[in-house]
């Protein structure tokens, strides 16, 4: 009954991404027909269509993919490691991770000049993630669900309070990148650093699945689960990790964007019920749904003004957020 | 008695000394002597009107801002609580974006009034979210605080890139007391005197909130007027101090435990001594901000950002003193 419930949650979402991809690829500063579309990517269409499908337009497509997918299945592990409904990246410290990453990096990139931004800048944001999540974690030696939340609220204030420190010292032009970074945008569209992203998404993907077998049994608490067989501590640490790889993944994609972990896996779980298998790739399809319906949103709300993804996404899911803490039920999950 | 006695008289001499201090210090020092013999006209016209209004300034700002925070720590129960985490200030500093879009003149006035609204709108959100019918629950104040005053960061900062405001923006992020005149002193005296008389009013209520609320209420402490008339004496403090200096961690959050180590934790006995722990913090962080790489001037509300983090870290790293319910 579940698994028919799933598949039909699957196919609805699907036809969402669906719909919002051909609005994506038809709505715009420049608007394009269906015709338009269909004759430039069989490869016949004018030299200006094909620049705004091909090089705009289908990377933020790509780049959606990438991140909401990330995003979201990072967003559903954290929350079955830490047996914590309210994880999620921005949370956990390791967003802000990343962005000290970032801001370091662009603070001394006019040293080191010979740098190569589109591979650098990512390293380091990934870099930083790792740093952010470790101190959470170091942190935090209770098994206390709360606490690691409490935790990572320090996290993110110790690290907000460095990048500002930074990030002021920055010129006016370098700021306003990295505030765009920090608020959480695509910002590199350039198909070669899609195509790298995609492969280590692929090649993570393979690994998850694996990890996925038996993480079930985490809910039911540390003693049932080694009871019933499982190395709990190891399990633990590797869909940890797992979920930190992919968030920086994220982050290399498309900047410090929140609250799509926490929201997509947290509405799927409603939908499908709590079996990891089944509302995983709601959440994932969710999560890509929600990007790139913000990322059609941020160009075309203001336009000719554009605003962040992230900042779009924040505004969407947020109000969600304080529904969650708002309803009983939700906190006496903690 | 008497180990508070001889606390609070060393807070003073050291608030004295901040104080002296923060005057002295700048581009280039001025001996103390200097304040009542000034060898110069150009000395005397920059210590009264450049130094000391700002030093002044900083020592308000700093006593509001840990005296709201430890308000809020009290009827939050809740050691973690701050106005600058709870969305306080990020209120005020949309409140002040918006008010720069909408072309209100940047007045001392105008700029108290936006930012008294904006704390004053935000708080209430957060409250708001966090009532249940058994009253304020401390966990949904701190979560929905946080999550809360990213989504109003986020706003202001969208509105700033839309209408290409950026520069301001980044000014209001800087924080700290750089050109600060006797206006906004003239503004932040009166405030301060009313929520000194609001606490002064409150203390015994606030005393009692400490033990559980029925305890308190037994006792006859009216618990919900008390959180309502200290909520906008919190809104008041910080308001007005966003207002003078931008965003300014860690002085509620942090100056409030320190004294709490030191004389323990019954409001009514130690609020003085955070007032003057908070202004003595801030004169000295003023010093640094101004002295530690003339002729620039290091970003103070950065400064407190990092301090008021790894305070925090820390005191939750020890793992004690948070009450989770």
């Amino acid at each position: 009954m579940s698994k028919r419930r799933t598949l039909a949650w699957c196919a609805g979402l699907f036809g969402l991404f669906l719909i919002l991809f051909y609005i994506q690829l038809t709505h715009g500063s420049i608007h394009l027909t269906a015709a338009q579309v269909r004759a430039t990517l069989l490869g016949h269409g004018s030299a200006q269509d094909k620049l705004v499908l091909l090089q705009f337009r289908l990377p933020q497509v790509a780049l959606s993919l990438i991140c909401g997918l990330c995003l979201s299945i990072s967003g559903a592990l954290l929350q079955v490691v830490t047996e914590n409904p309210l994880a999620d990246t921005s949370i956990m410290g390791i967003n802000a991770g990343a962005s000290l990453g970032a801001v370091v990096f662009l603070a001394l990139s006019h040293n080191f000049a010979g740098l190569n931004q589109t591979l650098a800048l990512p390293l380091c944001a990934v870099a930083g993630s790792f740093c952010g999540a470790l101190l959470t974690f170091l942190q935090h030696r209770q098994q206390n669900p709360l606490q690691l939340l409490l935790v990572g609220v320090a996290t993110g204030t110790l690290l907000n309070g460095v990048i500002l420190l930074i990030e002021l010292q920055l010129n006016q032009f370098d700021f306003d990148k990295l505030i765009i970074w920090i608020s959480g945008d695509f910002w590199n569209q350039d198909w070669h650093y899609i195509g790298v992203l995609g492969l280590a998404f692929v090649i993570l993907l393979p690994v998850l699945l694996l990890a996925l077998h038996g993480s079930d049994l985490l809910a039911l608490g540390p003693d049932t689960a080694t009871g019933l067989g499982l190395a709990t501590n190891r399990k633990r640490k590797q869909l940890l990790g797992l979920a930190v790889l992919l968030a920086g993944l994220a982050v290399a994609g498309g900047g410090a964007i929140s609250f799509v972990g926490l929201m997509a896996p947290h509405l799927a779980r409603r939908c499908v019920g709590s079996r990891i298998g089944h509302y995983l790739p709601v959440a994932a399809l969710l999560g890509v749904d929600l990007i790139l319906g913000a990322a059609i949103l941020a160009e075309n709300l203001f336009a000719p003004s554009q605003l962040p993804v992230g900042l779009v996404v924040a505004v969407l899911t947020l109000p969600y957020f304080m529904l969650l803490l708002t309803r009983q039920s939700a906190l006496n999950e903690l | 008695m008497r180990h508070r006695t001889l606390v609070t008289s060393l807070l003073v001499g050291l608030l004295v000394v901040a104080f002296i201090l923060d005057v002295c210090s700048g581009p280039t020092w001025f001996s103390p002597l200097a304040l009542f013999h000034p060898r110069s006209t150009l000395q005397a016209q920059t210590i009264t009107s450049i130094r000391l209004p700002r030093a002044l300034a900083a020592l308000i700002v700093g006593s509001a801002l840990a005296v709201s925070g430890q308000l809020l720590q009290t009827i939050a129960r809740n050691p973690i609580a701050d106005p600058a985490i709870l969305g306080v200030n990020s209120g005020a500093n949309l409140a002040l974006i918006l008010g720069t879009i909408l072309g209100v003149p940047f007045t001392m006035a105008a700029r108290f009034g936006l930012a008294l609204l904006g704390a004053l709108l935000a708080f209430g959100c957060v409250l708001g979210l966090s009532m249940t019918q058994r009253g304020l629950a401390p966990l949904r104040l701190i979560l929905g605080g946080t999550i809360f005053s990213g989504f109003l960061v986020s706003v202001a900062y969208g509105l700033s890139l839309l209408t290409q405001t950026t520069a301001r923006y980044r000014n209001l992020l800087v924080g700290g007391f750089s050109g600060t005149t006797y206006d906004a002193v003239k503004w932040l005296l009166p405030i301060a005197i009313i929520a000194a008389a609001g606490i002064f009013w409150l203390k015994n209520d606030l005393t009692l909130l400490a033990l559980n609320d029925q305890l308190s209420q037994s006792l006859g402490n009216r618990t919900t007027r008390t959180r309502f008339w200290t909520a906008l004496i919190i809104v008041l403090c910080a308001g007005a101090s966003v207002a003078v200096a931008g965003n300014i961690a860690f002085v509620g959050l942090g100056i409030p435990q320190c004294i709490a180590l030191i004389s323990g934790q019954r409001f009514k006995q130690t609020v003085g001594q955070v007032a003057l722990a908070g202004g003595a913090f801030l004169c000295l962080g003023d010093t640094l901000a101004k002295a530690a790489r003339p002729p620039f001037e290091l970003p103070l509300g950065a400064l407190t950002a990092i301090l008021g983090g790894l305070f925090l870290f820390i005191f939750l790293g020890r793992g004690q003193g948070v009450r989770y319910e």
